[in-house]
């Protein structure tokens, strides 16, 4: 277990204001560039805290966060930090999406926390206080540029190691996501680990580029926090919708500032090949590029490999890319490639490891995401909490420093995630060769860009429409040959009576049921003759079963020319 | 001086066929979740697309945000007009 340099977030961040040239550099669209050196940043995070004190934030208090990457979140971050409080970052609504369900969604979670009060931005101001409003919460909303001012002096609050640091929501899933606590401890524990894996050269700045939004732990952990830890170091940080925008951004960034570190989900691999031309790569150069981390969600070996050739022109080895594994829940990391092999994948087959858990050789290749970070253990086990030996799926239990402390106010659902200090990951694999390989997911999440989305989530959009058979649709998250990672697919038994030549029609109610409702396109929508689905002896439908016979191609899809009877 | 819907229209075209890969013809009273089937990773592309193109900041949602192609026309040309 690596020792821990400090033992708080705010005592790293003192520690790293002693840092000359270190700190982080905003990037915008245009490529204009700002700084915040530690120093600079420990100042305003001091000033935010007596803002916030004056506003009734008192030691605990859980403060949420809904703001974009920019200098703001950061005081409101830190400054909520040195104020003793508890930050809680937020995901910010659809940019021009439906707010319905982000009003129910955030309100859940403000209302969970038990939120003091809510720092957002000028332009989400009015949505925010919707939110509050809506949903009858009794808590202030404010924009974070309040937080510049000096009239309320400071605060320099110190924590304690036990203390919480963060609430992070995580994936359970969208729409159920669950209140992460972690503490000062675990957070630096986390940092720790990162740091001995990825260690500092010499006497030179350690650099890291990051587009990855600041309220996922990826990005907020990951790099935020790792960047303070290592004290002597630069964070280079795009908005993740000037990514989504410019994905060329990224890449141009990593050259311009020689940085060693830059993570991301697979998705983000896979629109860099599609959408950074060859022009906008002259001059770069990422042979400084050592961690091309891939993380947050599955890995597609196809895309790294593509990814690999393309960028080696700019001077990308092909040892940077490097798979990892973690949750929220462990704060972050829990796996993390090892940096002398390459890609490593196993190609097995997947009716035998549907079925028996066996890992045979087959044509279903799933990547390896490297060894336990420093201070884990990995244990794979059955479905009565039996170790499993090598090359035998089944669920996988975490144990380690950076574990959290349990789910903000549900008692039941950490308890039944921990148990004797084991984490119950909720994620199917198995190890080979002592590497971690992830095939799945207990629960039947649909990870959609590193989303997890319930399946329910998207068949609830298909109750409503009247030629669906009621509850006889089923959403499922598969990767398409030639797609760029994990899509969504749905599969819904035709309602009786209704003619087949009508599907078409159908199709396009369904795709707009589910993007209208939840911001994602499906990917396929194949309507089925009446029981077809799967089904368990109690009558609910077996996805993996459903999702296996649908790529067999033992779901009979074609029209069918006899007339149903209900 | 000022653009007229067709200019703004001509130029969301061109944005909307590089960005989010879409080549068909776009119509003014096309919804862009309904009709262009945008999901929240186009919706922001376009959104930050458009108003790097422009110079321009555009409302980020509520009942300003912008549903059709002529809405989100509408909304550019207001805002154009009011920084020129």
């Amino acid at each position: 277990m690596p020792p821990l340099r400090f033992d708080t977030v705010d005592t790293a961040l003192r520690a790293a204001a002693s840092w000359p040239d270190s700190g982080l550099t905003f990037v915008d669209l245009s490529e204009r560039e700002t700084s915040l050196e530690w120093a600079e940043l420990y100042v305003r995070a001091r000033r935010a805290a007596g803002v916030l004190r004056a506003l009734g934030v008192r030691a605990g208090d859980r403060v949420g966060l809904v703001l974009p990457t920019s200098p703001g979140f950061m005081d409101a971050f830190f400054g909520t930090l040195l104020a003793g409080g508890t930050p809680t970052p937020l995901c910010p609504p659809v940019r021009w999406g439906q707010l319905r369900e982000y009003h129910a969604v955030t309100a859940r979670m403000l209302r969970t926390i038990g939120a003091r009060l809510v720092l957002t931005d000028r332009r989400l101001h009015k949505v925010l206080g919707q939110t509050i409003e809506s949903a009858g919460l009794d808590l202030t909303c404010h924009t974070a540029d309040v937080l510049e001012s000096e009239r309320d002096g400071e605060l320099d609050e110190r924590a304690r190691a036990d203390q919480i640091g963060l609430i992070q929501f995580s994936s359970g899933s969208t729409t159920d996501a669950k209140a992460v606590a972690l503490s000062h401890g675990q957070l630096m524990a986390q940092c720790a680990a990162l740091t001995a894996l990825m260690p500092a050269q010499d006497e030179t700045t350690h650099v890291g580029a990051s587009w990855l939004p600041l309220y996922h732990d990826m990005g907020l952990v990951g790099c935020l926090l790792t960047a303070v830890y290592y004290g002597h170091s630069r964070l280079v940080l795009i908005p993740p919708e000037h990514f989504a925008a410019r994905p060329g951004l990224w890449l141009r960034a990593i050259s311009r500032h020689q940085a060693v570190v830059a993570p991301a989900p697979n998705f983000a691999y896979g629109m860099c090949l599609k959408r950074v031309r060859d022009e906008e790569m002259v001059g770069v150069d990422l042979s400084c590029w050592r961690y091309a981390l891939n993380g947050a969600e599955t890995v597609s070996l196809d895309v790294m490999r593509r990814f690999g050739e393309r960028f080696s022109r700019w001077g990308l080895s092909p040892n940077a890319l490097m798979p990892v594994y973690g949750l929220a829940e462990a704060a972050l990391a829990v796996t993390f490639s090892s940096s002398t092999e390459a890609l490593l994948g196993i190609a097995v087959d997947p009716v035998t490891l549907a079925t028996t858990g066996d890992v045979v050789p087959g044509r279903r290749e799933v990547a390896s995401v490297g060894p336990p970070v420093p201070g884990f253990e990995v244990e794979v086990r059955d479905e009565h909490g039996t170790v499993l030996t090598e090359r035998r799926a089944g669920r996988i239990f975490v144990r380690g420093p950076s574990v959290m402390i349990g789910y903000y106010d549900d008692d039941e659902a950490t308890t039944r995630a921990l148990v004797d200090g084991w984490l119950d990951t909720g994620d199917l694999g198995f190890v080979a060769d002592g590497q971690l390989y992830v095939t799945g997911r207990v629960k039947d999440l649909v990870v959609i860009r590193g989303a997890n989305h319930t399946c329910q989530e998207f068949e609830e959009c298909l109750e409503g429409i009247a030629g669906v058979r009621s509850g006889c649709a089923v959403a499922l998250g598969y990767a398409p040959p030639g797609a760029e990672g994990e899509q969504l697919l749905i599969l819904a038994e035709r309602a009786p009576g209704r003619d087949p030549a009508s599907d078409p029609a159908l199709i396009e109610q369904i795709r707009a049921a589910v993007l209208g409702r939840t911001a994602i396109r499906p990917h396929t929508v194949h309507i089925l003759r009446m029981r077809s689905l799967p089904r368990t002896s109690s009558g609910k439908v077996r996805r993996a079963e459903a999702l296996r016979r649908f790529i067999e191609g033992e779901l009979v899809i074609a029209r069918q020319p006899l007339a149903e009877m209900g | 001086m000022g653009l007229s819907d067709a200019d703004v229209l001509a130029e969301i075209q061109k944005i909307v066929a590089a960005q989010l890969d879409f080549k068909s013809e776009l119509k003014l009273d096309d919804e862009l979740i309904a009709d262009l089937e945008l999901d929240s990773l186009a919706l922001v592309t376009l959104a930050v697309a458009v108003e790097d193109h422009f110079k321009i900041a555009l409302p980020e949602d509520g009942p300003r945000r912008p549903r059709t192609v002529a809405d989100l026309c509408r909304l550019v040309r207001g805002q154009v007009r009011d920084t020129s």
